[in-house]
């Protein structure tokens, strides 16, 4: 199935006028396009601009797959010719830095791999949870000789220490939700069939406060982040390093085996980087 | 509305000339409150100029609770009248920042809630160590339409990352010893029997070291991740400011009405109860 037939990727559900979800619905693999990023844009608007919500928790509809790498078969072109952000920043990181600073909380609900992309959108939200049994985070770019174009590597650090961040992102391996969890990568990670009620029940208690004492409080918080320009340069180097022929024979070695169809590199990302030069 | 005198609700013990104990004894239920102040800004001082003490042990004498939240039931103006501490911050941030740079080191010992105020306490010391069955951490002020204000939003994304930082402060809700031991909130949660002999053994350990190998060591940890005084100080304002507005007053109306600072569930389930005003 071709990725950029999916016309709606992104389904945005208020549960109520201050708790909202946003479904991301791309099959087979949820990879995400230049179709994907602009639907990302039209959240980010919405949450911006909407005086109620308060607590938004983003899910998956695809099994096994939270939010996957970008889809290297879209024409490169459909991505940097995005128009840029409010922010200035191309529309991706422009997405994950206007939803940090939102006056509205953000909660991912992972079950599944959170690779790339999937990793940097947890990384953006406020707060997230993992499945125990179901959830691999990784930042899987430098196994393809890529830098990584969403922010981890300024947010990384600050959140698990750079020498957990290090690993993370040196070694391009899935992380299972325990070990993310041991090292701080995700808040928590519980049993699967629990995931949902404790992620709802948090949400739900979280539409119940004051919005102004959630925006005050958050804003302050905010202070310690890193500055955005850190993010605009890791976007740079995430495009740059996509031109190197070092990435395109790594990214081509890896459609070859399946990248972007349903099956084992697909499902185990971080064990066929691994082979890759062997 | 206490059960003791005010000058013997915060109760400085001098174990030995290196180690002292700082008992918070404002029954029944802790609450801190503007008549609090100045008595802690005192051991504060003392703490700072004090030539032999290496170590202190923040504790309390009331069950329950080791520190809650701040006192609403006092007249806004005797906080307000308050002047500035040395730092040029507000009284109870000023302690707090001062005594995370005190040259002596700082040992919260939570058997119990640990709110607010209790938190904030906790967070400006140096380490904070739990029992594993009896303490609950919490900074539930989101719940009452309250901003912190006594420095959390500075220090918790420091200690325990930005994820669970936001979980704690947004969540409003009471945070068990074993998690906030998985979160690093606190140092260790310890079993509830093992933690007075644990924390005496750490700080009789510490009162026998060199004092400037202390002060030292310590000043230079606070150059990599101490919080600057300019970040803390919108935190109090943010919170007096939040403290006036209208929907943040009928939250704390409703809490009172349900027997907020008596005891009673509403204190000892204070998480589960702020997460109900809103339904």
């Amino acid at each position: 199935m071709n990725a950029t037939t999916n016309p709606v990727q992104l389904r945005l559900a208020r549960t109520s006028a201050a708790y909202w979800r946003v479904t991301i619905d791309n099959p087979p693999v949820n990879v995400m396009g230049p179709e994907m990023v602009r639907q990302f844009q039209e959240i980010i608007n919405a949450l911006e601009s909407d005086e109620h919500v308060k607590v938004v928790v983003f899910e998956s509809a695809v099994d096994r797959f939270f939010l996957n790498h970008s889809d290297f078969q879209a024409r490169l072109e459909d991505l940097t010719g995005l128009p840029p952000g409010p922010t200035g920043l191309p529309p991706w990181p422009d997405f994950l830095v206007r939803l940090t600073r939102a006056p509205v909380v953000s909660i991912a609900l992972i079950r599944g791999r959170a690779t790339g992309n999937g990793s940097e959108i947890a990384l953006a939200c406020d707060m997230s949870f993992a499945s125990r049994e179901k959830a691999v985070l990784s930042q899987w770019e430098v196994g393809v000789g890529m830098v990584a174009g969403g922010g981890p590597m300024a947010r990384l650090p600050q959140l698990i220490g750079r020498n957990r961040a290090l690993e993370v992102l040196m070694s391009s391996d899935d992380i299972s939700a325990a070990q993310a969890e041991a090292y701080g990568y995700v808040n928590r990670a519980l049993p699967d069939a629990e995931l949902d009620a404790f992620v709802d029940a948090l949400a739900t208690r979280i539409a119940g406060f004051d919005r102004w004492a959630i925006a005050n409080t958050k804003r302050l918080v905010n202070t310690s982040l890193p500055p955005d320009v850190e993010l605009g340069a890791g976007w740079d180097a995430c495009i740059a390093s996509l031109g190197r022929p070092a990435a395109q024979e790594g990214i081509k070695a890896l459609i070859a085996r399946g990248f972007h169809k349903p099956g084992d590199v697909e499902n185990r990302l971080g064990y066929h980087l691994g082979q890759l030069a062997r | 509305m206490y059960d003791s005198e005010p000058d013997k609700q915060i109760r400085l013990e001098r174990r030995s000339a290196g180690y002292w104990r700082v008992i918070f004894d404002m029954p029944p239920l802790n609450i801190f409150g503007p008549q609090n102040m100045a008595p802690l800004s005192a051991i504060v001082a003392a703490l700072e100029t004090d030539k032999d003490v290496r170590v202190v042990v923040f504790d309390s004498a009331v069950e329950g609770f080791f520190i809650t939240h701040y006192d609403f039931l006092a007249a806004p103006e005797d906080t307000l009248s308050l002047p500035p501490g040395p730092t040029g911050l507000q009284q109870l941030p000023d302690a707090l920042v001062r005594l995370s740079r005190a040259p002596v080191v700082s040992i919260a010992k939570i058997r119990a809630r640990a709110t607010g105020v209790g938190s904030e306490l906790a967070l400006a010391s140096d380490m904070r160590f739990a029992s594993r069955e009896k303490a609950i951490l919490s900074q539930w002020e989101v719940g009452a339409g309250l901003v912190p204000g006594g420095g959390p939003m500075a220090r918790l994304p420091r200690l325990i990352g930005r994820g669970r930082a936001l979980e704690v402060l947004l969540g409003a809700d009471d945070i068990p010893g074993d998690v906030a031991e998985l979160y690093g909130y606190v140092n260790r949660a310890l079993p509830d029997a093992e933690l007075d002999g644990f924390v005496d053994a750490m700080a009789e350990r510490i009162a026998s070291f060199d004092k400037k190998a202390i002060s030292e060591t310590k000043r230079l940890a606070n150059q990599a991740d101490l919080p600057a005084d300019a970040e803390i100080a919108p935190e109090w304002d943010a919170f007096m400011a939040s403290l006036a507005r209208p929907a943040t007053q009928e939250r704390i109306k409703a809490l009172m009405e349900r027997g907020f600072h008596k005891p009673g569930d509403i204190e000892t389930h204070l998480g589960y109860h702020v997460g109900q005003l809103g339904r």
